[in-house]
Protein backbone atom coordinates (compact mmCIF):
# COMPACT_ATOMS: atom_id res chain seq x y z
CA UNK A 1 0.00 0.00 0.00
CA UNK A 2 1.11 3.60 -0.54
CA UNK A 3 0.29 6.90 1.28
CA UNK A 4 1.11 9.99 1.10
CA UNK A 5 2.71 11.61 4.08
CA UNK A 6 1.60 14.59 5.32
CA UNK A 7 3.90 17.39 5.23
CA UNK A 8 6.23 18.81 8.21
CA UNK A 9 5.70 15.35 9.40
CA UNK A 10 8.53 13.56 7.36
CA UNK A 11 11.22 13.79 10.03
CA UNK A 12 8.81 12.55 12.98
CA UNK A 13 7.69 9.38 10.39
CA UNK A 14 11.06 8.53 9.35
CA UNK A 15 12.91 8.98 13.57
CA UNK A 16 9.45 6.77 14.31
CA UNK A 17 10.27 4.11 11.76
CA UNK A 18 14.33 3.78 12.50
CA UNK A 19 13.64 3.82 16.31
CA UNK A 20 11.10 0.58 15.91
CA UNK A 21 13.41 -1.97 17.11
CA UNK A 22 14.37 -4.95 15.12
CA UNK A 23 14.20 -8.90 14.62
CA UNK A 24 12.02 -10.19 17.21
CA UNK A 25 11.48 -7.22 18.77
CA UNK A 26 9.93 -5.65 15.94
CA UNK A 27 6.04 -4.84 16.35
CA UNK A 28 5.82 -6.83 13.50
CA UNK A 29 6.59 -9.93 14.81
CA UNK A 30 3.50 -9.67 16.95
CA UNK A 31 1.52 -9.94 13.63
CA UNK A 32 -0.24 -13.39 12.54
CA UNK A 33 0.91 -15.08 9.57
CA UNK A 34 3.50 -12.48 7.93
CA UNK A 35 6.42 -13.66 6.24
CA UNK A 36 8.33 -10.48 4.90
CA UNK A 37 7.65 -7.06 5.55
CA UNK A 38 8.89 -3.33 5.50
CA UNK A 39 8.33 0.35 5.56
CA UNK A 40 9.65 2.38 2.99
CA UNK A 41 9.49 6.72 2.62
CA UNK A 42 9.82 7.67 -1.31
CA UNK A 43 10.91 11.07 -0.95
CA UNK A 44 10.43 11.77 -4.75
CA UNK A 45 10.25 9.57 -7.91
CA UNK A 46 13.08 9.03 -9.97
CA UNK A 47 13.23 10.53 -13.99
CA UNK A 48 14.32 8.03 -16.53
CA UNK A 49 15.17 10.06 -19.47
CA UNK A 50 14.26 12.51 -22.40
CA UNK A 51 11.51 12.84 -23.55
CA UNK A 52 9.25 11.55 -20.27
CA UNK A 53 6.90 14.08 -18.83
CA UNK A 54 7.86 14.55 -15.44
CA UNK A 55 6.15 13.39 -12.20
CA UNK A 56 7.23 15.49 -9.00
CA UNK A 57 5.23 14.23 -5.90
CA UNK A 58 3.93 16.85 -3.89
CA UNK A 59 4.01 14.86 -0.88
CA UNK A 60 6.27 12.29 -0.03
CA UNK A 61 4.95 8.88 0.16
CA UNK A 62 5.17 5.72 2.66
CA UNK A 63 4.98 2.07 0.83
CA UNK A 64 3.68 -1.05 3.26
CA UNK A 65 4.39 -3.80 1.66
CA UNK A 66 3.88 -7.57 2.75
CA UNK A 67 3.70 -11.44 2.00
CA UNK A 68 1.26 -13.20 4.37
CA UNK A 69 -1.07 -15.91 4.65
CA UNK A 70 -4.51 -15.92 3.88
CA UNK A 71 -6.87 -13.82 2.63
CA UNK A 72 -6.03 -10.05 2.52
CA UNK A 73 -9.34 -9.45 4.67
CA UNK A 74 -8.30 -11.61 7.11
CA UNK A 75 -5.24 -10.30 6.83
CA UNK A 76 -5.58 -6.46 7.46
CA UNK A 77 -7.07 -7.21 10.97
CA UNK A 78 -4.39 -9.43 11.86
CA UNK A 79 -2.06 -6.58 11.09
CA UNK A 80 -3.85 -4.26 12.95
CA UNK A 81 -4.04 -6.23 15.89
CA UNK A 82 -0.95 -7.37 15.68
CA UNK A 83 1.00 -3.38 15.49
CA UNK A 84 -1.61 -2.16 18.10
CA UNK A 85 -0.14 1.08 18.75
CA UNK A 86 2.41 1.32 16.59
CA UNK A 87 -0.34 1.10 13.87
CA UNK A 88 -0.76 4.44 15.16
CA UNK A 89 2.39 5.94 15.57
CA UNK A 90 3.32 5.27 11.90
CA UNK A 91 0.24 6.06 9.77
CA UNK A 92 -1.13 9.07 11.97
CA UNK A 93 2.10 10.36 9.63
CA UNK A 94 -0.26 9.83 6.51
CA UNK A 95 -2.78 11.95 4.87
CA UNK A 96 -6.46 10.40 5.99
CA UNK A 97 -5.68 8.50 8.44
CA UNK A 98 -8.64 7.13 10.69
CA UNK A 99 -7.11 5.31 13.93
CA UNK A 100 -6.67 2.21 14.08
CA UNK A 101 -9.80 1.70 15.30
CA UNK A 102 -11.38 2.19 11.71
CA UNK A 103 -8.42 1.86 9.97
CA UNK A 104 -9.52 -1.56 7.77
CA UNK A 105 -10.95 0.54 4.52
CA UNK A 106 -8.49 3.27 4.87
CA UNK A 107 -5.65 0.19 4.36
CA UNK A 108 -7.80 -1.32 1.62
CA UNK A 109 -8.31 2.58 -0.16
CA UNK A 110 -4.37 2.89 -0.38
CA UNK A 111 -3.83 -0.67 -1.70
CA UNK A 112 -2.00 -1.21 -4.69
CA UNK A 113 -2.83 -4.38 -6.64
CA UNK A 114 -0.04 -6.68 -7.54
CA UNK A 115 0.45 -7.41 -10.92
CA UNK A 116 2.58 -10.79 -10.64
CA UNK A 117 3.80 -12.53 -7.46
CA UNK A 118 6.53 -14.82 -7.21
CA UNK A 119 6.74 -17.46 -3.89
CA UNK A 120 9.52 -20.13 -3.60
CA UNK A 121 7.50 -21.66 -1.32
CA UNK A 122 4.30 -20.74 -1.78
CA UNK A 123 1.71 -23.23 0.14
CA UNK A 124 3.50 -23.10 3.04
CA UNK A 125 2.32 -21.02 6.00
CA UNK A 126 4.64 -18.64 8.40
CA UNK A 127 4.04 -21.53 11.17
CA UNK A 128 5.37 -24.55 8.57
CA UNK A 129 8.31 -22.49 7.54
CA UNK A 130 9.41 -22.10 10.99
CA UNK A 131 8.23 -25.83 12.32
CA UNK A 132 10.12 -27.51 9.10
CA UNK A 133 13.54 -25.37 10.13
CA UNK A 134 13.08 -25.85 13.47
CA UNK A 135 13.11 -29.54 12.86
CA UNK A 136 15.84 -29.58 10.51
CA UNK A 137 17.85 -27.95 12.72
CA UNK A 138 17.34 -30.82 15.66
CA UNK A 139 18.07 -33.33 12.79
CA UNK A 140 21.27 -31.44 11.53
CA UNK A 141 22.54 -31.60 15.34
CA UNK A 142 21.75 -34.90 15.71
CA UNK A 143 23.74 -35.75 13.10
CA UNK A 144 26.53 -34.08 14.21
CA UNK A 145 26.35 -35.61 17.60
CA UNK A 146 26.16 -39.41 16.14
CA UNK A 147 28.25 -38.50 13.19
CA UNK A 148 30.75 -41.44 14.59
CA UNK A 149 27.76 -43.70 16.43
CA UNK A 150 26.61 -47.35 15.64
CA UNK A 151 23.50 -47.54 13.65
CA UNK A 152 21.84 -48.99 16.61
CA UNK A 153 22.95 -45.85 18.84
CA UNK A 154 21.99 -43.60 16.20
CA UNK A 155 18.20 -45.04 15.31
CA UNK A 156 17.82 -45.05 19.39
CA UNK A 157 19.03 -41.44 19.41
CA UNK A 158 16.81 -40.53 16.09
CA UNK A 159 13.83 -42.10 17.93
CA UNK A 160 14.33 -40.21 21.00
CA UNK A 161 14.28 -37.21 19.51
CA UNK A 162 11.69 -37.65 17.02
CA UNK A 163 9.09 -39.62 18.54
CA UNK A 164 6.70 -36.88 18.69
CA UNK A 165 7.13 -36.25 15.19
CA UNK A 166 5.02 -38.97 13.95
CA UNK B 1 25.41 4.08 -0.92
CA UNK B 2 22.88 3.54 2.36
CA UNK B 3 21.95 0.32 2.23
CA UNK B 4 21.63 -0.79 6.30
CA UNK B 5 18.01 -0.52 6.28
CA UNK B 6 17.83 -3.46 3.61
CA UNK B 7 19.52 -6.17 5.31
CA UNK B 8 17.81 -8.02 8.22
CA UNK B 9 19.85 -10.62 8.82
CA UNK B 10 20.28 -13.09 5.70
CA UNK B 11 17.26 -11.29 4.14
CA UNK B 12 17.66 -8.51 1.80
CA UNK B 13 15.02 -6.31 0.77
CA UNK B 14 15.04 -4.47 -2.94
CA UNK B 15 12.27 -1.66 -3.52
CA UNK B 16 12.58 -0.13 -6.69
CA UNK B 17 10.56 1.80 -8.26
CA UNK B 18 10.74 2.82 -12.54
CA UNK B 19 8.63 5.04 -14.79
CA UNK B 20 7.25 2.95 -17.51
CA UNK B 21 7.18 4.32 -21.23
CA UNK B 22 3.62 5.19 -23.00
CA UNK B 23 1.50 2.31 -23.68
CA UNK B 24 4.29 -0.47 -22.19
CA UNK B 25 1.85 -0.41 -19.26
CA UNK B 26 -0.22 -2.63 -21.53
CA UNK B 27 2.59 -4.87 -22.22
CA UNK B 28 3.48 -5.27 -19.21
CA UNK B 29 -0.18 -6.63 -18.20
CA UNK B 30 -0.51 -8.93 -20.86
CA UNK B 31 3.22 -10.23 -19.62
CA UNK B 32 1.95 -10.63 -15.80
CA UNK B 33 -1.12 -12.54 -17.16
CA UNK B 34 0.97 -15.00 -19.55
CA UNK B 35 3.38 -15.66 -16.16
CA UNK B 36 0.26 -16.12 -13.46
CA UNK B 37 -0.75 -19.49 -16.42
CA UNK B 38 2.80 -20.30 -17.58
CA UNK B 39 5.42 -20.94 -15.30
CA UNK B 40 8.02 -20.58 -17.11
CA UNK B 41 9.19 -16.89 -16.26
CA UNK B 42 8.58 -17.48 -12.33
CA UNK B 43 10.70 -21.05 -12.57
CA UNK B 44 13.31 -18.69 -13.95
CA UNK B 45 13.14 -16.18 -11.49
CA UNK B 46 12.72 -18.94 -8.71
CA UNK B 47 15.91 -21.11 -10.26
CA UNK B 48 18.26 -18.67 -8.70
CA UNK B 49 16.83 -20.23 -5.11
CA UNK B 50 17.98 -17.08 -3.66
CA UNK B 51 14.66 -15.39 -3.65
CA UNK B 52 11.67 -16.01 -1.20
CA UNK B 53 9.19 -13.73 -2.27
CA UNK B 54 8.85 -10.59 -5.04
CA UNK B 55 6.32 -8.92 -6.46
CA UNK B 56 5.76 -6.24 -9.43
CA UNK B 57 2.65 -3.89 -9.17
CA UNK B 58 1.60 -1.29 -11.74
CA UNK B 59 0.69 2.66 -10.28
CA UNK B 60 -1.03 4.55 -11.98
CA UNK B 61 -1.91 7.17 -9.38
CA UNK B 62 -0.30 8.31 -6.31
CA UNK B 63 -1.21 10.82 -3.88
CA UNK B 64 -4.69 11.12 -5.64
CA UNK B 65 -3.14 12.16 -9.00
CA UNK B 66 -3.14 10.72 -12.06
CA UNK B 67 0.36 10.13 -13.20
CA UNK B 68 2.07 10.92 -16.38
CA UNK B 69 4.53 7.93 -16.60
CA UNK B 70 2.94 4.66 -14.98
CA UNK B 71 5.50 3.31 -12.63
CA UNK B 72 6.95 -0.12 -11.85
CA UNK B 73 6.98 -1.15 -8.57
CA UNK B 74 9.29 -4.19 -7.95
CA UNK B 75 10.07 -5.48 -4.41
CA UNK B 76 12.04 -8.13 -3.83
CA UNK B 77 13.07 -10.54 -0.64
CA UNK B 78 16.17 -12.28 -1.15
CA UNK B 79 19.13 -13.87 0.23
CA UNK B 80 22.82 -12.68 -0.60
CA UNK B 81 24.24 -9.73 -1.07
CA UNK B 82 23.05 -6.94 -3.83
CA UNK B 83 25.62 -7.15 -6.33
CA UNK B 84 25.55 -10.46 -6.22
CA UNK B 85 21.65 -11.29 -6.87
CA UNK B 86 21.91 -8.21 -9.59
CA UNK B 87 24.41 -10.11 -11.62
CA UNK B 88 22.73 -13.72 -10.92
CA UNK B 89 19.68 -11.99 -12.29
CA UNK B 90 21.56 -10.54 -15.36
CA UNK B 91 22.63 -13.85 -16.42
CA UNK B 92 20.09 -16.18 -15.41
CA UNK B 93 16.88 -14.31 -16.45
CA UNK B 94 18.10 -11.66 -19.32
CA UNK B 95 15.29 -11.64 -21.43
CA UNK B 96 12.51 -11.55 -18.71
CA UNK B 97 14.39 -8.50 -17.69
CA UNK B 98 13.83 -6.85 -20.73
CA UNK B 99 9.96 -7.49 -20.66
CA UNK B 100 9.56 -6.23 -17.80
CA UNK B 101 12.14 -2.91 -17.07
CA UNK B 102 12.57 -3.19 -20.97
CA UNK B 103 9.47 -0.74 -20.54
CA UNK B 104 11.28 1.90 -17.99
CA UNK B 105 12.43 5.74 -19.59
CA UNK B 106 16.07 4.83 -19.04
CA UNK B 107 16.47 1.24 -19.33
CA UNK B 108 20.33 0.47 -19.74
CA UNK B 109 19.68 -3.09 -20.60
CA UNK B 110 21.62 -5.76 -18.66
CA UNK B 111 24.96 -5.36 -20.36
CA UNK B 112 27.39 -4.06 -18.90
CA UNK B 113 25.74 -5.10 -15.70
CA UNK B 114 27.35 -1.79 -14.29
CA UNK B 115 25.08 -0.20 -16.07
CA UNK B 116 22.00 -2.16 -14.69
CA UNK B 117 23.54 -1.45 -11.27
CA UNK B 118 23.68 1.91 -11.61
CA UNK B 119 20.25 1.89 -12.74
CA UNK B 120 18.83 -0.02 -10.01
CA UNK B 121 20.61 2.26 -7.29
CA UNK B 122 19.59 5.46 -9.29
CA UNK B 123 15.65 4.08 -8.48
CA UNK B 124 16.03 1.85 -5.22
CA UNK B 125 14.65 3.26 -2.05
CA UNK B 126 16.13 1.98 1.66
CA UNK B 127 13.74 0.41 3.92
CA UNK B 128 12.96 2.37 7.16
CA UNK B 129 12.12 -1.06 8.63
CA UNK B 130 12.71 -4.39 7.46
CA UNK B 131 11.37 -7.46 9.07
CA UNK B 132 11.40 -10.78 7.95
CA UNK B 133 10.25 -14.08 9.63
CA UNK B 134 13.02 -16.60 9.20
CA UNK B 135 16.59 -13.95 9.26
CA UNK B 136 18.91 -16.64 9.69
CA UNK B 137 17.37 -19.25 6.67
CA UNK B 138 18.23 -18.83 2.86
CA UNK B 139 15.82 -19.53 0.58
CA UNK B 140 17.56 -22.99 0.15
CA UNK B 141 17.29 -23.39 3.98
CA UNK B 142 13.88 -23.06 3.87
CA UNK B 143 13.49 -25.33 0.98
CA UNK B 144 15.68 -27.85 2.24
CA UNK B 145 13.67 -27.90 5.92
CA UNK B 146 10.51 -28.18 3.96
CA UNK B 147 11.11 -31.01 1.67
CA UNK B 148 12.88 -32.96 4.80
CA UNK B 149 10.41 -32.32 7.25
CA UNK B 150 7.87 -34.77 6.24
CA UNK B 151 10.80 -37.19 5.41
CA UNK B 152 11.97 -37.13 9.62
CA UNK B 153 7.91 -38.02 10.31
CA UNK B 154 7.94 -40.58 7.51
CA UNK B 155 11.37 -42.17 8.91
CA UNK B 156 10.07 -41.57 12.74
CA UNK B 157 7.39 -43.85 11.70
CA UNK B 158 8.98 -46.45 9.83
CA UNK B 159 12.20 -46.52 12.36
CA UNK B 160 11.21 -48.82 15.04
CA UNK B 161 10.43 -51.33 12.43
CA UNK B 162 13.94 -51.30 10.46
CA UNK B 163 16.50 -53.17 11.30
CA UNK B 164 20.11 -51.39 11.98
CA UNK B 165 21.33 -51.33 8.64
CA UNK B 166 18.31 -50.06 6.66
CA UNK B 167 17.43 -47.61 9.53
CA UNK B 168 21.47 -46.76 8.59
CA UNK B 169 20.56 -46.00 4.34
CA UNK B 170 17.09 -44.00 5.67
CA UNK B 171 19.24 -41.25 7.94
CA UNK B 172 22.04 -40.94 5.69
CA UNK B 173 19.07 -40.13 2.63
CA UNK B 174 17.51 -37.74 5.29
CA UNK B 175 20.57 -35.76 6.24
CA UNK B 176 21.88 -35.94 2.89
CA UNK B 177 18.24 -34.28 1.86
CA UNK B 178 18.70 -31.94 4.96
CA UNK B 179 21.86 -30.42 3.90
CA UNK B 180 20.45 -29.41 -0.03
CA UNK B 181 17.46 -27.88 -1.05
CA UNK B 182 15.25 -30.39 -3.66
Amino acid sequence: MVAPVLEGQEQELEDTLLALPAGTQSPLEGVDGLHFARWVIVPHLEYGAEPQPRDRLERQLLVFTCTFDGTLDRHVGELLAGLGQTADDVWRHCDGWPGRANARAWLLDHRVRTGLFVAAYPKATREEVRGALAAREKLLNLAEDTQHGDPQGKRRDFLERFASST
Amino acid sequence: MKRAGNRRGQATALTILTPVRPRWHLWLRAWFALARVLPLQRWTLLRLQRIHFARFALVSRLDGRRLHSRHLLFESNFNGNWHSYLEAFCQVFPKGMWGLWGSAWGWPGVAPVKGFKDWVERNEFEASHYWSAYPEATTRDILAALDTEPRIRALAQAAPDMDPERFEAAWADLVSAAVRAP
